[in-house]
């Protein structure tokens, strides 16, 4: 164990190490830059182990011990740096020698203790900025993985805000008299600090049942599992799921409860520290290198950070909820969350995991710990050795909220065709999830994919005349269905619209599970099909809401009816000419894309997995012969009923965007 | 190239730069730039040009190291081919390796039964022969190299440039190639690591024609065209070679000439350029670069130096077309997404690997807008065979002028569209010219009928 390298070295100081005899064994002097071989003997526990690896640090070959625990190994010294033999075992933290020329060496490994240690407080990822941190904080050194992180949706898990508000079906940003018509201001609780407050409550809460914070909140310590979201406070609340908390995943279960419950399997360091400049506890880190040895890290490396069973421990959610329909979900379970199972399925398993796409090589860094960028340092045991440009992967796991990587605008595919037949335009616009490796949209299900069509002659807009719509999630002030009348709108004003749709029957789709195996019938797949009628505007309304149109016949050929506010015509969109891909949650009472806390079923998933396409038909009166098709593609991440309920921005980002 | 790195570096000073060698020393140790000899041409009928070349065993020295490898006529470069658009082409090719192997002409428009690849010729056994003969429709700097056990036979050396003028650019005072290749894109031996991994562009170890760090003396008042190629199989250049002027691309000249300041190079790729004698001495280099992520950590590496003697020359009367790059149709005929990155995997198109995958059947002379996307851990210089991509644009940005390639490299995250127009029938393969990608089942083919 090179204590040494703890602190950082210069090269005026000489690499730390530099003149520490090789534990174990002896090695000569090399005059020349001619490899040389070192027989390693690696011991665990002092007994020698078969399957050890052993590598050079700074390089990428790698051996493996033989039934007497060695190997031969062949040292390169023109790698840059102290020449330095790793030996790594699964169960015992990396120990590394320095070597300067042909001999024997022993590298002698410890087991860990594989208890999880509840008392062990989970390190600070620290301020980046070289100089405002200390070298417990782990942006001290790996300075552009911190970097990412910080921005990353992962820093803010634990105090998202809108994860706050549906946890407690409160929107906070409203105050007791702009609460009065939409909720009750009552008593809540402060997120980050777990005080109690008044707050409007404008839905009901999702249970505090741990579920939420064993991924959203797995720092928060002690028992690992099944803590309320609100425990979640100081480094817990601020961080999120940071750099201490996924590196001490030690293995992952997949299939087992999610994040911190079971299915990342977290060790804790319960080995006492063998130095007060390490902290209470031996430290210990899971990692995807084998070279690395800085006993501030205690490195053990594990392939499961390379893998999509790592990222799956909190994107996959199929939890047993209570008032399933046993008839659909026979053992309980709501497929609620399945990104991971989506991509297990697909054509990119195993060639594209997560970490291919959402941790994109990082080139312009000398390593994870940025040596040779902020660093001036000899590449050792401090610092870590260079690596080949790309090794070193981004830390910001980038998705749909990160706008500048371009992610949303990769997935999609839109194309459109187009005929005239007679004074009528057809347009078919095919919609294909040609990038992800799983389904579009994935994740969190308020998520939605909508397309719009619209055509034009010259600039000017065409009616359209039928074809499919975007449906109720869309968002409407109100939705009307046959046999009730259509006209009934209180609230409604002059100058509002009334989209109005026929019902076909159900739409038949190949989406995610049962949606697509055979289990269900078009019917049960939950995705009316319906056929626009018309954009009606209103009139007229009586003082108990009763609405007049302007094309009043249109109401005698629809069966269902959304009003949209005037002001929300471009934002509230069922009813519209279009199409939508969402997975559709409903809770106990029938209301439909809530959060997936509340939900006892999902009525519909239509999300389009990996390759699939769907067209859908869209016809429009043409007073031209050469009118233009228009169609845009748009992600939200939230549906208009919900942004409207807890005041949230309602941001659509372009997908997409293709005309004929 | 599987040897240990010649330039892998002893000390702190090396590794962060290039070699300090006193100046009288360095000039003594660096040789002159050599450039290969072109084929005879065995056809003196006007229009026509013929050649014989023999893929051979060879020893190539690169720097102090013999290595055993291949070449055409026993070089690598082999002898460049020269012709003039309208000519027919005609090489004979005699195989005298151990193996199979094939001739692929990188970027011609050559009939689908002339194309090298073993969808459409049984590979030239040992001892055998093959004659490949097609008009050459294009100007250009083409290159060939087998099609067969590729990564294997290009990286040792099997590769030559193919020279196609057109009567209406002028001649310069030098017409030149200059092919640089990687000789350490991996370890080797026990424990070697997954051909996933980008090669390190700190430590590979670049020949320019063969050379290592060469000096180029241009004759005085010369103006030459150089014509680049990178024929590594996985390893970028980044070249800075300030003051001269960019010609054209994989497929000739470009709309309008332009500067070279950071030319990025794939594997595949080509560039032309006017070299100018005057002024001094000058360092070509390659800043870092890797298909890991491209600009990449790490100081910039010498190529070579070119040492221009004191008369100024005036530049080639090259005449450029002005023309700019097609407008975007709007619609996408051909879309190609690109994953993957995991160790000890194949490498997708559209979510396929080679040879399972869907083949498109378009239509012979018609517009098709290709698309190409990449959501795979590192970039990808796609190739088509057979075909001319005129680049619409990238990221959503039109280029300033026309560019027509062959080979089009896509970073990662980006998005390039371009317009090709089949113009010979048959089944054509289009891949990443990483060749241990294409290897791993990067590879897309289309039927043209």
């Amino acid at each position: 164990m090179l204590l040494a390298g703890l602190a950082c070295g210069t090269p005026d100081a000489g690499p730390p190490g530099d003149t520490a005899p090789p534990p174990g064994g002896e090695t000569g002097e090399t005059a020349d830059q001619t490899p040389f071989l070192v027989d390693v003997q690696v011991t665990v526990d002092g007994t020698p182990v078969e399957g050890a690896t052993v590598v050079q640090a700074g390089r990428e070959a790698a051996w493996t011990t033989d039934v007497g625990g060695r190997v031969a190994v062949e040292v390169d010294p023109t790698v840059p740096g102290d020449l330095v033999l790793v030996a790594a075992w699964p169960d015992a933290r990396n120990v590394g020698a320095p070597v300067d020329g042909a001999g024997a060496l022993t590298l002698a490994l410890e087991r860990f203790d594989p208890a999880d240690n509840e008392a062990y407080v989970f390190a600070d990822p620290g301020a980046h900025a070289v100089g405002d941190s200390t070298a417990a904080e782990c942006g001290h050194c790996h300075l552009t993985l911190h970097e990412g992180w910080a921005e990353s949706a992962h820093r803010s898990a634990a105090k998202n805000p809108v994860v706050h508000e549906v946890y407690q079906g409160v929107d906070f940003d409203r105050d007791e008299e702009g609460c009065a018509d939409v909720g009750a201001w009552e008593g809540a609780r402060e997120p980050g600090t777990g005080a109690a407050v008044q707050a409007c409550v404008v839905a009901e809460p999702a249970p505090a049942d741990g579920g939420c914070a064993d991924c959203h909140a797995p720092g928060i310590g002690g028992v690992l599992a099944g803590h309320d979201l609100l425990d979640a406070v100081g480094l817990a609340y601020e961080y999120g799921v940071h750099c201490d908390v996924c590196h001490k995943v030690e293995s992952v279960d997949p299939g087992a409860a999610p994040g911190v419950a079971g299915w990342l399997r977290v060790l804790r360091p319960s080995d006492l520290s063998p130095s007060p400049l390490l902290g209470p506890w031996h430290p210990l880190q899971f990692g995807p290198y084998i070279d690395v040895v800085n006993p501030a890290m205690g490195a053990v490396y594990r392939a499961h950070l390379h893998e999509a069973d790592f990222c799956g421990g909190c994107h996959q959610l199929e939890p047993v909820v209570a008032g399933a329909d046993p008839a659909r979900w026979p053992d309980g379970r709501l497929p609620v969350h399945t990104t991971w199972a989506e991509w297990e399925a697909g054509p990119m398993n195993p060639a594209a995991p997560c970490q291919s796409c959402h941790m994109p090589p990082v080139a312009d860094v000398g390593n994870a710990a940025d040596l040779g960028n902020e660093f001036d340092l000899v590449p050792g045991v401090a610092g870590g050795w260079y690596r080949a440009p790309g090794a070193v992967r981004a830390h910001t796991w980038d998705g749909p909220r990160a706008v500048a990587s371009g992610m949303l605008e990769l997935a999609a595919r839109l194309e459109l065709a187009t005929e005239v037949d007679g004074d009528v335009l057809v347009v078919r616009a095919t919609v294909q999830n040609v990038g992800p490796g799983h389904a579009l949209p994935t994740g969190e299900p308020l998520r939605q994919v909508v397309l719009e069509v619209d055509a034009a002659c010259a600039g000017e807009p065409l009616d359209a005349v039928g074809g499919d719509v975007i449906p109720d999630w869309g968002g409407a002030a109100a939705e009307r269905r046959a046999p009730d009348t259509l006209d009934r709108f209180p609230g409604a004003a002059v100058g509002d619209l009334v989209r109005l749709a026929r019902a076909m029957g159900w739409v038949d789709y190949e989406g995610y599970g049962p949606f697509g195996d055979g289990r269900f019938d078009a019917e049960a797949k939950g995705v009316p099909d319906y056929e626009f009628v018309g954009s009606a505007q209103i009139v007229a309304v009586t003082a108990d809401g009763v609405v007049t149109v302007d094309h009043p016949e249109w109401l005698a050929q629809a069966d269902v009816a959304w009003w949209v506010r005037a002001a929300d015509t471009t934002a509230a969109l069922a009813g519209r000419p279009g199409f939508g891909f969402a997975r559709v949650l409903a809770d106990a009472g029938g209301r439909r894309m809530v959060p997936h806390a509340l939900a006892t079923d999902v009525v519909s998933d239509n999300r389009l997995l990996p390759g699939a396409s769907w067209t859908s038909e869209h016809r429009f009166r043409t007073v031209c012969a050469d009118p233009v098709a228009a169609a845009t593609l748009s992600y939200r991440a939230w549906p208009w009923a919900e942004a409207q309920r807890y005041g949230w921005e309602l941001t659509p980002r372009t997908m997409a965007e293709a005309s004929r | 190239m599987m040897f240990w790195a010649w330039a892998c570096v002893a000390d702190e000073s090396s590794e962060r730069g290039l070699p300090e060698v006193p100046a009288a020393e360095e000039a003594r140790a660096r040789p002159e730039m050599p450039f290969p000899p072109d084929a005879v041409d065995l056809d003196p009928e006007p229009g026509r040009v013929a050649y014989a070349l023999g893929a051979q065993a060879a020893v190539h020295l690169v720097g102090d190291e013999e290595i055993v490898g291949y070449g055409y006529d026993g070089m690598a470069p082999g002898p460049t081919l020269r012709a003039t658009v309208g000519d027919v082409l005609t090489l004979d090719l005699y195989n005298t390796l151990e193996v199979a192997t094939t001739v692929h002409w990188h970027g011609m428009e050559v009939p689908a039964a002339m194309d090298g690849v073993e969808l459409v010729q049984t590979p030239i056994p040992a001892g055998g022969a093959f004659t490949y003969t097609f008009p050459v429709r294009h100007a250009g700097t083409f290159w060939m190299h087998p099609h067969v056990d590729t990564d294997r036979q290009v990286d040792l050396g099997l590769y030559g440039v193919v020279v196609v003028d057109s009567p209406d650019e002028p001649p310069a005072d030098d017409d030149v190639v200059l092919v640089f290749d990687a000789w350490d894109e991996a370890e080797s031996g026990d424990g070697a690591a997954d051909d996933h991994t980008p090669p390190d562009p700190r430590t590979v170890t670049w020949t320019v024609n063969g050379a290592l760090d060469p000096r180029w003396s241009l004759s005085a008042g010369a103006a030459v065209r150089a014509r680049l190629l990178n024929a590594s199989n996985t390893s970028y250049l980044a070249l800075r070679w300030p003051g001269v002027r960019r010609l054209g691309t994989d497929q000739g000249l470009w709309g309008a000439p332009g500067v070279v300041d950071d030319l990025v190079l794939a594997p595949g790729d080509r560039a032309e350029v006017e070299v100018l004698a005057g002024g001094g001495p000058l360092d070509v280099v390659t800043a870092p670069w890797s298909a890991a992520g491209g600009a990449a950590w790490g100081e910039p590496r010498r190529l070579f130096t070119v040492e221009g003697g004191l008369d100024t020359a005036p530049p080639l009367a090259m005449v450029f077309s002005g023309a700019g790059p097609p407008p975007d149709p709007g619609r996408t005929d051909l879309l190609y997404v690109f994953q993957g990155g995991a160790p000890d995997t194949d490498w997708l198109i559209n979510g396929e690997a080679w040879p399972e995958v869907t083949v498109p059947t378009v239509a012979l002379g018609a517009e098709l807008v290709v698309e190409l996307r990449n959501l795979s851990a590192t970039e990808h210089p796609f190739h088509v065979h057979g075909n001319r991509l005129a680049v619409v644009s990238v990221d959503g940005i039109a280029p300033d002028t026309l560019q027509v390639e062959d080979t089009v490299n896509v970073g990662i995250r980006s998005v390039v569209r371009l317009l090709m127009v089949p113009s010979e029938p048959g089944r054509w393969l289009a891949h990443c010219h990483l060749l241990s990608h294409e290897q791993g089942g990067m590879i897309a083919a289309i039927d043209v009928e």
